[in-house]
């Protein structure tokens, strides 16, 4: 069952030297107990993406497009109904746990001032049980509730944000590079976690990270974004045993399997075009071994194969 | 016989510790932290040797310390046959020519307002080499192996106009234009993107075999250090607790820390189902280290012993050295 899904969503900034198209045409879905993986390099619009589905974006974004949970578009809710909703239905983990606890405040009331703002007359003692709750099935004991972020590492404040993500049971979590700042231990201890959460909160996951490693540990399905675009779109298994696009292709031959001996690692040559000044025709065409007459006229549309999609001209059959 | 570039002896740096007066009035002994603690190990010529840990266990320190940008607090430190712990200032500067560091992050180690060929043309005026027009030419050389092409044009740009692999590839060129016989890189390659990460680590493999240098390759990614050392050494709280050829350390690890990082390294394979060690806790305070052995607060295997053993590396044959008693 589709819990949550986003069509054609297009995200642009306003700055002083330009705009910048950050998110084109990006559609995908997730479904009830599934996690999809959004993968993609620095910049390519990952958490630009994660962040316009809560409608936490700045005030320079402009956004347009669709999200649909609950069978209607909350981008048109108003912003009473889209603060229900937040935490409650859908909520969110930063990709910097350093500055997303407040210094100052125990780690109790960061989740005293969550429930209560969903349910003002919430007592101490239900609310101390929720948290208690949430803190232990990520692994940390509640008798540290009463404890200040600084006395936490990064990896069990990175707990505790993910504590104060499912605590009041959402439907979707979005986890934006969660464990990027973490050494690879601790890593593996987070996503134990999520995978555990989402089998027994019945709780779908967006997750958002540069690492294909991590994406075909946990996910069901993986985007791969490229330059503001969804370039890709599959079934994990499809996805690395059979990738379409030459930029999946090539992002699996550059990054280092510790299961392949002597691997040989491919690069891909040249960087990403200035989403400020977007060439014409397709986005990966200067880096592209593959490139046709067409690829620099015209822009590839969304092809899609069986289950999947693909944004590349090789299949416009 | 092939040489050994690098020979460090156990190497110990403490950083001392700030309290609050009274309590270092009350202390007999000063409170340090021991980020590094007891080390040693040996590079050879044209090979590289992994230094993988958790953050903090103490690989930076020991980059830095054994090339002397900060002063190791004891241990003996060979570089080409010549103990450098000794060496004074001018002594120190010239030895330097023979062994260079490369940053994780490559904008911050370029000045930028000197122009790129400027920066790499430097190390040859510091150290006396060449003339000032073989000097323009030994860079511009180099430029086209780093692939950084035109070279001309490059020579004349700003750190700011390159991209971070290209600076990461300038930063390469400078350590490497005074033909030095040993480099540290500490995390090199963090800061890169996947898509140019790959060529940076290729590049630095193909640079250590023509100049045939030592290198220590300092990266918390284990799947990097696999792609480009011989050997791999596992640090833990300032010790190492195993080193081995990189094969035999991913293919029969002895350690349990080794065995926990190994399982928990991401696999790019949604087929690859791994074995799952999970530690206990994280990584307790470097103020506060357990007795005994180190990683007993974590270990899935702990047993009452371990409060009393030494964590000394013991020879498992072949070069294999571990500091668990319990697992050979
Ligand atoms: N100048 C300093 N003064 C006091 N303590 C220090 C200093 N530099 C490092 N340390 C401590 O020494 C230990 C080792 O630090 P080091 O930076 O070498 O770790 P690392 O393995 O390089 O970590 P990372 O993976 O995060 O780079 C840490 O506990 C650190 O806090
Ligand atoms: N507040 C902002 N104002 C202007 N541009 C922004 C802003 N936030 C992000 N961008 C730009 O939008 C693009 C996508 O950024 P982001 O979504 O953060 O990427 P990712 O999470 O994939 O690294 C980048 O080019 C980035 O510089
Ligand atoms: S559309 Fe053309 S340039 Fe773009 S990825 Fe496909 S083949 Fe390459
Ligand atoms: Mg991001
Ligand atoms: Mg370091």
């Amino acid at each position: 069952m589709i819990n949550l899904e986003v069509k054609n969503l297009n995200i642009k900034y306003r700055t002083r030297n330009g705009t910048v198209h950050a998110v084109k045409d990006a559609s995908f879905f997730v479904r009830k107990k599934e996690t999809l993986g959004i993968v993609g390099e620095s910049g390519c619009g990952k958490s630009t993406t994660g962040h316009a589905v809560l409608r936490l974006l700045p005030p320079n974004a402009l956004t347009d497009g669709e999200v649909v949970y609950n069978g209607s578009n909350i981008l048109k809710y108003s912003n009473e109904k889209m603060r229900q909703l937040r935490g409650k239905d859908i909520s969110i983990i930063f990709q910097d746990p350093m500055t997303s606890l407040d210094p100052i405040m125990r780690i109790r009331d960061h989740f005293f001032e969550l429930i209560r703002a969903h349910n003002p007359k919430a007592k101490e003692e239900e609310m101390r049980e929720m948290a208690s709750n949430a803190l232990e099935s990520v692994g940390v004991s509640a008798k540290r509730l009463d404890n200040y972020p600084f006395e936490f590492s990064g990896g069990m404040r990175q707990r505790v944000m993910i504590a104060l993500g499912i605590t009041l049971k959402p439907s979707v979590l979005i986890a934006d590079e969660p464990t990027t700042s973490l050494d690879v231990v601790v890593q593996e201890q987070i996503m134990g976690v999520l995978k555990d959460l989402k089998q027994t909160q019945d709780m779908s996951i967006i997750l958002i990270t540069h690492d294909l490693g991590v994406v075909a540990e946990v996910a069901d399905s993986g985007v791969v974004m490229y330059a503001g675009e969804v370039v890709e779109y599959a079934d994990v298994q499809n996805l690395y045993n059979n990738p379409l696009h030459p930029y999946t292709q090539l992002l699996l031959k550059s990054v280092p399997n510790i299961k392949i001996d002597d691997m040989e690692l491919r690069y891909i040559p040249g960087s990403l075009p200035d989403l400020k000044n977007i060439p014409q025709g397709c986005r990966f065409k200067d880096r592209c071994p593959f490139v046709k007459d067409i690829c620099s006229k015209k822009e590839p549309p969304i092809f899609k194969i069986d289950e999947r999609e693909v944004r590349c001209w090789l299949y416009d059959k | 016989m092939i040489n050994n570039v690098v020979v460090v002896k156990n190497l110990k740096k403490y950083f001392p510790l700030k309290l609050p007066w009274l309590e270092v009035v009350l202390k007999k002994e000063k409170p340090v932290v021991k980020a590094v603690d007891e080390l040693s190990f040996s590079i050879k010529e044209g090979e590289a040797l992994g230094l993988v840990g958790e953050s903090g266990s103490g690989k930076t320190t020991v980059g830095r310390s054994i090339i002397r940008l900060i002063e190791p607090t004891s241990g003996d430190i060979e570089i080409n046959n010549t103990n450098i712990v000794n060496l004074k200032n001018e002594q120190l500067r010239q030895a330097r020519k023979e062994f260079q560091i490369i940053f994780q992050d490559p904008m911050a180690s370029l000045n930028p307002y000197m122009t790129i060929g400027k920066s790499v043309m430097h190390p040859l005026e510091i150290h006396n080499i060449g003339t000032p027009k073989t000097r323009k030419e030994m860079v511009l050389e180099l430029f086209r192996r780093v692939n950084l092409i035109p070279e001309k044009e490059f020579f004349n740009r700003y750190p700011r106009q390159l991209s971070g692999g290209q600076r990461q590839r300038v930063v390469i060129a400078r350590a490497i234009i005074t033909n030095p016989k040993f480099i540290v890189s500490d995390e090199a390659t963090a800061m890169l993107d996947v898509s140019v990460r790959s060529q940076v680590l290729q590049l630095m493999l193909e640079i250590k075999k023509e100049y045939n240098l030592a290198f220590l390759f300092i990266t918390h990614d284990l799947a990097s250090a696999k792609y480009i050392c011989e050997r791999i050494a596992v640090m833990y709280l300032g010790k190492i607790v195993e080193i081995a050829a990189t094969r035999e350390l991913f293919e029969n690890p002895h350690h349990p820390y080794t065995k926990i990082l190994m399982s928990s390294i991401p696999v790019p394979d949604p087929n690859f189902k791994k074995e799952k060690i999970i530690p206990k806790g994280e990584i307790p305070s470097p103020t506060n280290m357990p007795t005994g052995c180190r990683f007993r607060t974590r270990c899935p295997y702990v047993k009452k012993e371990c409060e009393e053993i030494d964590m000394n590396l013991e020879d498992l044959g072949d070069g294999h050295l571990s500091a668990c008693p319990f697992f050979k």
